[in-house]
């Protein structure tokens, strides 16, 4: 068996067991029974290598030439064990640098070792008479001059190959250091035509492409804006109205049997009342922001959760069951600190509930940061507190960040600060090569990098920096802004394979089985909170205008394709995307 | 001649090995492998090589086919061409494998393995 490729010599140990046998039970009563012998080209720990300009194999090169020239010494047959010191010998010869050594093995010798068994015959042998001295000698020196010849035409063409090669690098090298030197000191004119019009249809591309290119983004804020009526109907529809004494939003549009949740509920507020003219949503937003306070646990410890259902009976056991989740607790802070902000004219009742609540939530939040400024999922589980989670700190940052900005004198605290600061500072300092990571302190999700939670942090730093300018300093935080416009890829949603990867984090691999995109959730997945961020960035005044340039390219690709077919099931999407495209369209048309 | 000794009619040849990995794009493409595979079944088959009938090589070098199918290609040509050679009174005696192209090491097992075309 020869075998020419890497690490070849690795056979050996497989032809003893293991996944050879199935091959070779099916192949074993028609082997000869003899035994069996390897010719490797490599070791089983080395390459095996073709270089350039070699029309074979380095080894078959060798192995072909042992076998068309033999060797004047040996026998009138070559066994594989001459033949593979036949090729070393030549390896050596013909290539002196290079370490690789073929390797001769018999793993099965039931009949003796086949290695030395003649097989080829050997081009070199000649038959002598006893007599024959003077034949004898000039054969051998007619066969080595033969050889000599043969080896020294071998030399001379590859000598030759390489040469030219080197010439003809020396000549383009040559011949364009005089295209340099020509264009100098007279101009060429055919060059200068050329150049003319390609620099000519450049212009006429360009030229065409500002007639088109605003339409095209025309049209994508156009559907843009025209989405934000729809999603803004289809929030109100997701509204549950006296599921039991108060109603809120129920988790999936179009699922009319579904009770509201608290989470979908927090977030659908946020997006409605980050709108102008809410007016017109006022009793639902009235009855939710009831309905957020009635399912709010206050034992085994104060909070959300999840299950947060209606007569639920009330345990004094914390479980992972009945542990508040402090993004839920965060996002209810949001959507009051919303509240307290918007412009609600005809009933103050949303507004009072915010105002007389939002204290105690902010207070247990900022009682629920880790010293190092993060945030864990399930804060009130003391053993879960070493598992911080990026999002859950940066929708807790979020809350603290929106209530300052009330401007509401009351929502002023020092303690207040110092939280949002440990926050950032932690945000800041824990980020994966590629942007955000969803666990940093897990394995293997500190790895991976999502490009949608990226935007999402990057934008409640941008909130940040508002108040707090020393952050515009931070060389992590210009980094990251930059990293993150650099790194921006849209995977094409019409032409993409769905995969499941090892940590059963859904992902999209492109057409082209090149680009893997990870999306656990659509927040990660990217648009909403990447057309946000990078609606920021275009205009961030602290950033270098290259960047804040490519930013707004890339905000314009996004656009030209807004929005692709992807179908939003989940009430939640639905809101953050209302709530994002605001920043590129401005308010949506008021509908009726 | 001793009975075992080697002879091109009771000698066998498997062919095998690829010179392009459609499934596998980042392994090297190369036509030196090729080359290779078409110059030693040249010297087997040449009458300055070794010189076996053309019925007793079996060319396998970038076939597309499926392992399992190249598989049962092989035990079909070892089975017949045996039977046809022991009814001529000369019993097959030696195979010559040749492969050429990429090894590596795959799977969770890191089992050695030998790419072929497949598809």
């Amino acid at each position: 068996m020869i075998l020419d490729c890497c690490f070849s010599a690795a056979v050996y140990k497989e032809f003893q067991a293991g996944p050879l046998q199935a091959s070779r039970v099916k192949v074993l009563g028609a082997l000869p029974q003899r035994g069996t012998t390897l010719l490797c080209s490599a070791s089983a720990r080395d390459p095996s290598l073709a270089p350039e300009g070699l029309s074979r194999t380095m080894f078959s090169e060798c192995l072909l030439r042992a076998l068309r020239q033999g060797h004047p010494s040996l026998g009138a047959r070559l066994s594989l064990s001459e033949l593979g010191d036949l090729v070393i010998m030549n390896l050596r010869e013909a290539f002196p640098d290079v370490r690789v050594q073929p390797e001769v093995h018999s793993p099965d010798q039931r009949e003796g070792d086949v290695a030395s068994i003649g097989l080829f015959p050997n081009a070199a042998y000649v038959v002598l008479g006893a007599e024959d001295v003077r034949g004898k000698t000039e054969a051998e020196r007619a066969r080595k001059e033969a050889q000599a010849r043969e080896r020294a035409q071998w030399e001379r063409a590859f000598k030759a190959e390489t040469e030219r090669a080197n010439k003809q690098h020396m000549v383009q090298e040559v011949e364009q250091q005089h295209r340099v030197e020509r264009h100098g000191n007279t101009i060429n004119y055919s060059n200068l035509l050329r150049y003319l019009l390609i620099v000519g249809l450049a212009v006429a591309v360009l030229w065409t492409a500002s007639f088109f290119w605003p339409l095209i983004i025309k049209s994508g804020e156009g559907r843009l804006k025209a989405q934000q009526a729809t999603w803004t109907v289809e929030i109100n529809d997701a509204f549950c109205r006296n599921a039991s004494k108060f109603g809120g939003f129920r988790a999936r549009l179009h699922a009319p049997r579904e009770l509201p949740d608290v989470l979908t509920t927090a977030q659908a507020l946020t997006a409605l009342l980050s709108q102008p003219s809410v007016e017109r949503h006022q009793a639902n937003i009235d009855e939710a922001f009831a309905f957020l306070e009635s399912r709010r646990r206050t034992v085994p410890f104060p909070g959300w959760t999840y299950s947060a259902k209606e007569g639920e009976t009330a345990t004094t056991q914390i479980t992972e069951a009945t542990a508040p989740i402090t993004e839920i607790s965060a996002w209810v802070a949001v959507a009051k600190a919303y509240a307290i902000k918007s412009t609600l004219q005809r009933s103050d009742q949303a507004v009072d509930i915010a105002r007389s609540t939002i204290y105690r939530d902010l207070d247990l939040l900022a009682m629920e940061q880790n010293t190092d400024g993060s945030w864990s999922p399930l804060a009130a589980i003391e053993q879960a507190k070493g598992t911080s989670r990026t999002y859950t700190v940066a929708i807790a940052l979020w809350a603290f960040l929106e209530t300052k900005q009330t401007g509401d004198k009351q929502f002023k605290s020092a303690v207040y600060d110092r939280v949002i600061e440990n926050g950032v500072r932690w945000l800041l300092k824990n980020q994966g090569s590629g942007g955000w990571v969803p666990n940093p302190s897990r394995n293997p999700q500190h790895l991976e990098s999502y490009l949608g939670l990226t935007a999402q942090v990057l934008y409640i730093l941008s909130i940040a920096e508002k108040d707090f300018p020393w952050i515009g300093n931070e060389p992590a935080y210009r980094n990251a802004e930059r990293g993150f416009v650099n790194r921006l890829e849209f995977p094409d949603v019409n032409d993409h394979t769905t995969t499941t990867n090892d940590d059963g984090d859904v992902q999209w691999t492109d057409g082209s089985q090149e680009k893997v995109f990870p999306i656990s959730t659509w927040t990660f997945c990217s648009y909403p909170w990447t057309i946000a961020e990078l609606r920021v960035l275009t205009g961030a005044a602290n950033l270098d205008a290259s960047t804040r340039f490519r930013a707004k390219m890339k905000l314009y690709r996004l656009l030209a394709r807004f929005p692709q077919a992807v179908a939003l099931s989940s009430t939640y999407e639905v809101a953050e995307n209302l709530y994002c495209a605001r920043f590129v369209v401005g308010p949506p048309e008021p509908s009726n | 001649m001793s009975e075992n000794e080697p002879t091109p009619r009771q000698t066998l040849a498997l062919l095998l090995g690829a010179s392009s990995f459609r499934r596998a794009p980042k392994l090297a493409q190369g036509r030196a492998f090729n080359n290779s595979a078409q110059d030693l079944r040249e010297y087997l088959v040449g009458p300055d090589g070794l010189g076996l009938p053309l019925d007793n090589v079996n060319w396998l070098f970038d076939d597309t086919r499926s392992p399992s199918d190249q598989l049962q290609d092989i035990r079909d040509f070892l089975e017949s061409r045996s039977i046809d050679l022991k009814n001529e009174g000369t019993p097959a005696q030696d195979l010559i494998v040749y492969y050429v192209g990429h090894g590596l090491f795959s799977g969770s097992d890191q089992a050695y393995c030998l790419a072929i075309r497949n598809g």
